[in-house]
């Protein structure tokens, strides 16, 4: 029940459902005609927005052309929000509706994943690679009809993210080796932002930052009664949403806790299509808040919603009945690629000891979980398919790098493991390991290889996989005792006490391998194979290969051409593979149902159905 | 009468008292704390953790803590929600509307159903009505609501499927254009939205209550006083409903008091399976991830309403039947 | 208030006079006339017999799995083939009708069909045979064995009578090993409940005064507590200790039952309250009787009749407990099975309407608690001299 969420992968994701294109080479359409009467009647005639981000149909979209105003579209979202105060927020359902209210400076590409113009228009790195200056776009406003300013943005980061006694991850995301950038207004249009030293991710964490309304934030930073700024408790659920303004292209008008938000069409957004109209077209949309995926799934199958969430796709488990229904239902399903989302098998290759010289792992254990071989021979054992079939009905591919497929960073040419139970025995052969008489595996001094396996009993899947991952190691004479526990526990276990063997659990990932370097550098607070703990870890070492990535790591966070950073993370991949510290398993594929109603629907790996959201159009209108 | 109830309220002090310290005792038991769920996000500095973790107070000793949480209580202030950032009384207040209606109704529906189900029941003894229907409150008294709320959303989702459009609606409380409908359509919303979740909680009083009243109408018509009554000649109608009813509807007026119980915490778990947007879901939520000043003013809201219902029953009893006398 | 009347700890049962004591015979004769409850005994007979030799009913073990037959309709017994010849009972094999291996390999739309559509292969016929050698297992660990009460001698089908479930387990055999959890619950959990109860309320009501008003406050205040939540705070604390899966099942039942003392101990408290000031007892007092033997000899048969009735009623309210627990998660944890946790996929209602027989555990609960609570009535009405039902 405890939603696993990694706080910051996840807030990427619902900035980038917004992530907007600036495709130059798109042919324009001009064969179709815009209804112009529903267009004036619904939008302001004058777009006062200079120069207005341009929006042409996107590439390879259903009915792709210029829109007609009007309509409302009706999703849903499996979970409550649990506040409307974007910088505090943590989980998907907060973060989703919240994106469709709030722009950044800029923001990654739906298709590529590269950075690009938003609020900002253009930008510039001084040579000293540390200082970016920002020109924004003239003549924004805010849904209320306020100005769009440098000052917010500034405001933005030097009242709010970089205020200590505001508790939020963004700031961990900007600083630099512990320091924080200086944010400067050099006037109402120009906004000059200064690394304490060269940071190729920056630009992308940048696009985390949504940027905040001063006006409507007054006496935010007062400090209440216990010492807090005002803002910790500004904008919460019990908060009249229409005060709150909006730059994205809907504004709220209506929440009802735990049942739905409405939203209303943003009359000063910026962005136009081709044609120069300004959008969204859509008049209205409507989050139906349901309290999990199968009430969702009814309220679309019963003609409810237009598109089946916008936080979340379509379960695996949930495909066959869907697809039967596509015809009488009027709607496509459309596969969007792999998830940001891991699942790996992980040992605990730690060899310190606690203060007392009692060390961590057993170290007849510790002989077997630093052994490559033995890694990889296990690698090999796990038969990914039938876990894709059972576990998600079909509806994944196996994982093969640290990087997620749908990441630009992704190297798909690291080595592999298929299932191959003689491979895998091979290489137990070559580390010294037998089966006895009785089929039990003993180690090269005769130990039986048994380890515990333990998993968070709240996720289903995760707690299906180690069930069947127990099967298959069977097979190799490996007693594995399955053990499940509250997620707590187990983040206990991993991070705190260290003792344990194996665990089966995921990190959330994203498009910036950089969001990882907690997980791989090892010194990290979540290299959780080798935990580096100062004042509980006696005699802790890195071995080789770890230095190796932790170098590549910090090469790669200061190269600043793409191309060769790419080249660097490949590296770190290839070495990921080989040493296999995580023994990845699959990653799910995305799909999402949508009724077929919507012109310029192009659904993306990144955005998933609604990233354009503003060029969306109903075809069905009048 | 007014000392009786005041002492007994001064009487929940100490219990509620103990009840919270173990409650939060309980609660702290559990492995990590709220913010452990955060440890796993890799961009999440060590640092920024433990600022949290201070700021929350997380770090202090259980005995603080509690001492802290309690000083608060007592003065009204249920503070803030670690997760929603938000007063808890203000995240309650948000929902109790919700809980409140799902209460009342299925309150009214127990009554209005069970007591002239049991009068009938009673008069028409051994009758086929009266044995059909009893075997069927016997079935559902063994259905667990849990099931009974999964059965009756099945049966929706294949109407609804059925016709491609929701004819009963699944999950939630109202519509989106519920703000904008005339009264009349209103209601209707409302009812529809009632249904499942209504009918899941109740059967079970239903048939509960329904037993006790058909139970005290029989014993009461093998009273002396009714036996002389229709010795007397009075049509048997009289007897029945002039003084029989109301004599065996006295004692059923104290279970009064334990449905007040019910009304804000009883039906948590059920409103989560059949979807109600109620107290239910964010007290679930909050306890299972510790969010603590929410989880325990729920906690403390159940208690309280327990202690309550009691006094209520008890003060009832007192009025209806008249013999007793309630000791200051 | 469905949920917490249902709960052990919350069952207020109306404060009434112990029934006079009927001799054995008497009773019985009483309680055969119940037709219903005669017969509710007898289902509850063959549950709970079933449940003891779960071993050999069941036509696999508890976590006998075949990946490939994950969500597998329920067999179809048939007695003719498709040339319209008579057999004995026997069953096809069920195939699954698409396979989506093609399905993901390219990149663009989706093509195929997704599994979850399975047809009879009807071009080999299984027979059914009765004790059929098949997956070995100890009868209650101790006597090993490898004969089943019905079953299939050839590999290459298997006979799933309520179909598989999520994994490709055989939910008729769970059923029977999920019986020992959901039906056993409550007897454990009395067995803490009486003696605990008992002992304490007779002390509250048999020595009065403070002693009374102390006990009377705890037991007030432990009817006071939020159960379900604590329950679930509890269980949040369980998970400190790494527990084997029967461990954990004894655990749920000593929380249940320190839940349910405080409910029995409120009525027997009353019940000898008023016993006590009877003249007999007062009697044997004068006459120099321990505390003891007044207790033993005269107020705990008086209650005894009471305590059997409130056994047979109070636990389908374990039941009911333990498989909401299991439900939520938060019980018993699969692969091991109890009704509660098998009924788990049910929640996912558009899922039910693809595999119905997801619901059949459900249908179980409800079977024993009906049949428990007609045979706790028809033990009411025969303990009880003026009939009530």
């Amino acid at each position: 029940m405890i939603r696993h969420f990694a706080r910051r992968p996840m807030r990427a994701c619902a900035a980038v459902l917004l992530a907007s294109s600036l495709l130059a080479c798109a042919p324009q359409k001009a064969s179709v005609t815009s209804s112009a009467d529903t267009a004036t009647a619904a939008a302001p005639t004058k777009v006062d927005v200079e120069p207005p981000l341009v929006e042409p149909p996107p590439k390879d979209a259903v009915d792709p052309g210029i829109g007609k105003y009007g309509g409302t579209l009706t999703s849903a979202l499996v979970s409550d929000p649990k506040t409307f105060n974007i910088v505090l927020a943590q989980e998907t359902s907060s973060t989703t509706p919240l994106g469709f209210i709030f722009e950044s400076l800029v923001e990654p590409n739906y298709l590529t994943g590269e950075m690009q113009p938003d609020l900002a228009y253009k930008w510039t790195l001084a040579p000293d690679r540390e200082t970016y200056t920002f020109t924004l776009r003239k003549g924004l406003r805010w849904s209320d009809g306020a100005p769009l300013t440098a000052d917010d943005v500034a405001f933005t980061f030097n009242s709010i993210i970089f205020n200590r006694k505001i508790p939020t991850d963004l700031r961990d995301v900007l600083e630099v080796d512990g320091q924080l950038p200086t944010v400067k207004e050099l006037d109402p249009l120009h906004i000059q932002i200064k690394t304490p030293k060269p940071f190729a991710p920056f630009l992308r964490e940048l696009g985390a930052v949504s940027i905040l309304p001063k006006h409507a934030l007054l006496g935010a930073t007062k400090l209440d009664a216990q010492g807090n700024p005002e803002f910790n408790h500004m904008w919460g659920v019990s908060t009249n949403v229409r005060k709150i303004p909006a730059s994205g292209p809907f504004a709220f008008d209506r929440y009802v806790p735990a049942q739905y938000i409405v939203f209303k069409r943003n009359p000063y957004y910026f962005r136009v299509d081709s044609k120069g109209n300004r959008l969204p077209y859509l008049n209205k949309l409507v989050l139906e808040i349901v309290k999990d995926q199968n009430t969702g799934l009814l309220k679309f199958q019963s003609g409810e919603t237009d598109m089946l969430f916008v936080d979340a796709p379509l379960r695996g488990e949930d495909f066959a009945a869907m697809q039967k229904q596509e015809q009488a239902g009027n709607f496509t399903i459309y596969k969007a690629g792999p998830d940001f989302g891991t699942f790996f098998l992980c040992f605990n290759q730690n060899s310190g000891t606690d203060l007392q010289g009692h060390p961590y792992v057993n170290p007849v254990k510790l002989k077997w979980f630093r052994d490559v071989r033995f890694r990889q021979a296990l690698a090999h054992a796990i038969d990914k398919q039938s876990i894709i079939r059972n576990v998600f009905q079909g509806i994944a591919i196996p994982q093969i790098a640290a990087e997620s497929q749908t990441s630009p960073f992704y190297d798909p040419n690291v080595p592999t493991y298929d299932y191959n139970l003689t491979e895998a025995q091979n290489l137990l052969a070559k580390a010294g390991y037998k089966k006895d008489s009785r089929g039990v595996l003993r180690d090269s001094t005769g130990h039986r290889v048994a380890f515990t396996l333990y998993t968070n009993s709240e996720n289903n899947e995760r707690m299906q996989i180690a069930g069947m991952i127990v099967d298959d190691l069977k097979r190799l004479g490996i007693k594995v005792n399955f053990q499940p526990l509250t997620f707590n526990t187990m983040v206990e276990k991993t991070s705190t006490s260290l003792d344990w063997d194996a665990v089966l659990m995921g990190f959330t990932g994203g498009l910036e391998p950089e969001l990882g370097a907690n997980i791989w550098l090892s010194k990290g607070r979540l290299h959780m194979f080798n935990q580096y703990l100062p004042g509980r870890v006696k005699g802790w070492t890195a071995q080789p290969w770890e230095l190796q990535i932790d170098k590549l790591f910090e090469e790669g966070a200061t190269t600043f051409d793409e191309n060769k950073r790419k080249e660097v993370y490949d590296k770190y991949q290839v070495i990921a593979a080989k040493e296999l510290p995580y023994i990845y398993i699959v990653n799910r594929i995305q799909l999402y149902p949508v009724r077929n109603v919507f012109g310029n629907l192009a659904v993306t790996p990144i955005g998933g159905p609604v990233w354009n959201i503003w060029g969306l159009y109903r075809t069905d209108l009048k | 009468m007014l000392r009786y109830i005041l002492k007994r309220l001064l009487q929940m002090v100490p219990k509620l008292i103990l009840i919270s310290m173990i409650t939060f005792g309980i609660s702290k038991l559990a492995p990590g704390d709220y913010l452990t769920q955060l440890e796993n996000n890799p961009t999440i500095s060590q640092r920024q953790i433990d600022a949290e973790r201070h700021r929350l107070g997380l770090d202090q000793p259980v005995a603080v803590q509690y001492v802290r949480w309690a000083e608060n209580f007592a003065t009204g202030n249920l503070g803030m929600s670690f997760d929603y950032h938000e007063r808890v009384s203000a995240l309650i207040w948000l929902r109790l509307k919700a809980t409140l209606l799902l209460g009342g109704c299925a309150m009214l529906f127990t009554w209005l159903i069970s007591l002239p189900l049991g009068i009938y029941m009673a008069v028409k003894q051994y009758s086929w009505f009266e044995k059909i229907a009893s075997s069927i409150t016997f079935l559902f008294l063994g259905v667990p609501d849990f099931f009974l709320g999964i059965l009756l959303l099945l049966a929706a989702a294949m109407a609804n499927q059925a016709f491609h459009h929701e004819v009963v609606p699944i999950g939630g409380m109202t519509s989106v254009n519920f703000a904008t409908e005339g009264l009349l359509a209103k209601a209707g919303d409302l009812a529809l939205h009632l249904v499942i979740p209504v009918v899941t909680v109740s059967i079970g009083s239903v048939a509960i209550l329904q037993r006790r009243m058909r139970g005290n109408l029989l014993d009461v018509l093998g009273e002396d006083y009714v036996r002389t009554a229709r010795a007397k000649g009075l049509p048997e109608r009289t007897v029945i409903y002039r003084h029989a009813v109301r004599n065996a509807l006295n004692p059923m007026i104290t279970l009064l008091g334990f449905d007040f119980a019910a009304l804000l915490s009883g039906y948590a778990v059920i409103e989560n399976i059949v979807g109600w947007p109620g107290l239910g879901q964010l007290m679930l939520d909050a306890l299972l991830r510790q969010d603590l000043n929410l989880a325990m003013a729920g906690l403390m809201i159940g208690a309280l309403m327990l202690l309550m219902g009691n006094l209520l029953a008890d003060v009832l009893l007192a009025f209806s039947d008249p013999r007793i006398r309630l000791e200051a | 208030m469905a949920t917490e009347t249902k709960l052990p700890a919350m069952e207020r049962p109306a404060e009434e006079l112990p029934p006079p004591i009927s001799s054995g015979r008497k009773v019985w004769r009483r309680f055969r006339r119940h037709k219903m409850a005669v017969f509710a005994m007898w289902v509850l007979g063959v549950l709970y017999s079933l449940m003891i030799f779960a071993d050999f009913f069941a036509p696999y073990t508890m976590t006998s799995v075949d990946r490939t037959r994950a969500y597998q309709p329920p067999a179809a017994i048939h007695l003719r083939d498709t040339k319209g010849h008579w057999h004995l009972p026997f069953i096809y094999n069920w195939k699954e009708t698409e396979d989506l291996q093609s399905l993901f390999t390219s990149t663009g739309p989706i093509s195929g069909v997704a599994i979850g559509g399975w047809h009879e292969d009807k071009s080999k016929r299984y027979p059914l045979h009765l004790f059929v050698q098949g997956e070995p297992y100890k009868l209650w660990g101790l006597i090993p064995s490898d004969i089943h009460f019905i079953g299939i001698t050839d590999p290459g089908t298997r006979f799933y009578l309520l179909g598989g479930d999520a994994s490709g387990r055989d939910l008729f055999s769970r059923l029977f090993f999920g019986a020992r959890v959901s039906l056993t619950v409550g007897l454990v959990a009395l067995a803490i409940v009486i003696p605990v109860g008992t002992i304490l309320g007779g002390i509250a009501g048999y020595f009065g005064g403070a002693v009374d008003t102390v006990l009377s406050w705890i037991i007030e205040t432990v009817l006071a507590f939020p159960t379900f939540y604590l329950l679930l705070a509890l269980f949040g604390a369980t998970y400190k200790w790494s527990l084997s899966s029967t461990q954990r099942f004894f655990l749920i039942t000593i929380l249940l039952s320190f839940l349910g003392w405080a409910g029995l101990a409120r009525v027997i408290r009353g019940m000898v309250l008023s016993l006590r000031s009877q003249e007999y007892v007062e009697a044997s007092r004068a006459a120099g009787a321990s505390h003891l033997w007044v207790i033993i000899k005269h107020l705990i048969p008086q209650t005894a009749s009471w305590i059997v009735i409130s056994i047979s009623l109070s636990i389908p309210g374990y039941i009911y407990a333990e498989s909401f627990l299991s439900l939520l998660g938060l019980g018993v944890q699969p692969p091991d099975a109890s009704w509660g946790n098998m009924l788990q996929p049910a929640l996912n209602v558009s899922d039910l309407l693809m595999h119905p027989w997801m619901l059949v555990p459900g249908v179980a609960i409800v079977v024993t608690t009906v049949a428990w609570n007609f045979f706790g009535d028809g033990l009411r009405d025969a303990f009880d001299s003026k009939t009530r039902l």
